[in-house]
């Protein structure tokens, strides 16, 4: 169970750092959840495609993971692997583009839905 | 001394002779693909998302410091948590569908591209939806 603990592990730490320490407000914003759906629906044909059980490409050790597979054979701890993955590097874009300057935070704050344009 | 006869042709390249032998064989197009499928997939994923760059002005691949900034962490971690799996036999890779080429640590080349290219995609959709929702609600 080592995977499903770790991943656990890894989405807890990751809204932690967002919560308490980055603050870059995407939880709070629908441009971070649609784009993050979207992600979900092409992480499920891309990480099927690298697990499903008919020509595996990854192989997953029955005894670290919970043995819950979904959709094409995913173990269920590959989406909050994903999760962590994904959203640590938005939080950390949106920090990277806070950080320059007014003109940049304007354009690329967590306003989500702010005035992007023209850039 | 006998003379070694010469190759013919359809010795040296068996595809060409139509004829008896079944299962892959050296020279088959699928034997050789095989080995970078988890490449190829990697490689579609750069080459579908590469459209929010251009047609949806996502600006992720045109700033690279910040993409640098946003990429160079959770690659540092993620690789850090692949080691210890492989390591520990949490996952391992089907020989058939990976080059076999290694970073250190054991690590497979796919693994790193992986998390190079899978945020990226992230942050070309989550630039493209904001672009989008941006237009849509001035």
């Amino acid at each position: 169970m080592e995977y499903t603990i770790a991943s656990i592990v890894a989405v807890v730490v990751v809204v932690a750092v967002e919560v308490l320490w980055l603050r870059t407000g995407i939880f709070a914003t629908a441009t971070y959840w649609i784009a993050y759906g979207i992600v979900v629906f092409f992480q499920i044909l891309v990480d099927g495609w690298l697990t499903k059980l008919s020509a595996p490409i990854v192989l997953y050790n029955p005894d670290e993971f919970s043995g819950w597979r979904v959709f094409f054979d995913s173990p269920v701890e590959d989406f909050l692997f994903g999760f962590a993955l994904i959203t640590l590097t938005i939080m950390l874009w949106e920090r990277a583009g806070q950080r320059r300057g007014t003109a940049a935070s304007a354009g690329s704050g967590a306003g989500g839905t702010g005035p992007t344009l023209p850039r | 001394m006998a003379e070694a006869p010469p190759i013919r042709p359809c010795e040296r390249y068996p595809r060409c002779a139509p004829y008896t032998h079944s299962g892959p064989r050296y020279g088959d197009v699928s034997v050789d693909l095989d080995r970078f499928q988890y490449l190829l997939v990697m490689g579609a994923c750069v080459a579908i998302t590469l459209p929010l760059e251009f047609l949806f002005g996502a600006r992720v691949w045109r700033r690279p410091r910040r993409l640098v900034a946003a990429l160079a962490v959770p690659l540092a971690i993620f690789v850090v948590w692949d080691v210890i799996a492989i390591a520990r036999d949490h996952w391992s890779f089907n020989p058939e569908y990976v080059t076999g080429w290694k970073l250190p640590l054991d690590l497979p080349v796919e693994e790193f591209v992986f998390f190079v290219v899978i945020p990226i995609c992230g942050l070309l959709t989550f630039e493209a939806v904001r672009r989008v929702l941006a237009h849509h609600t001035r």
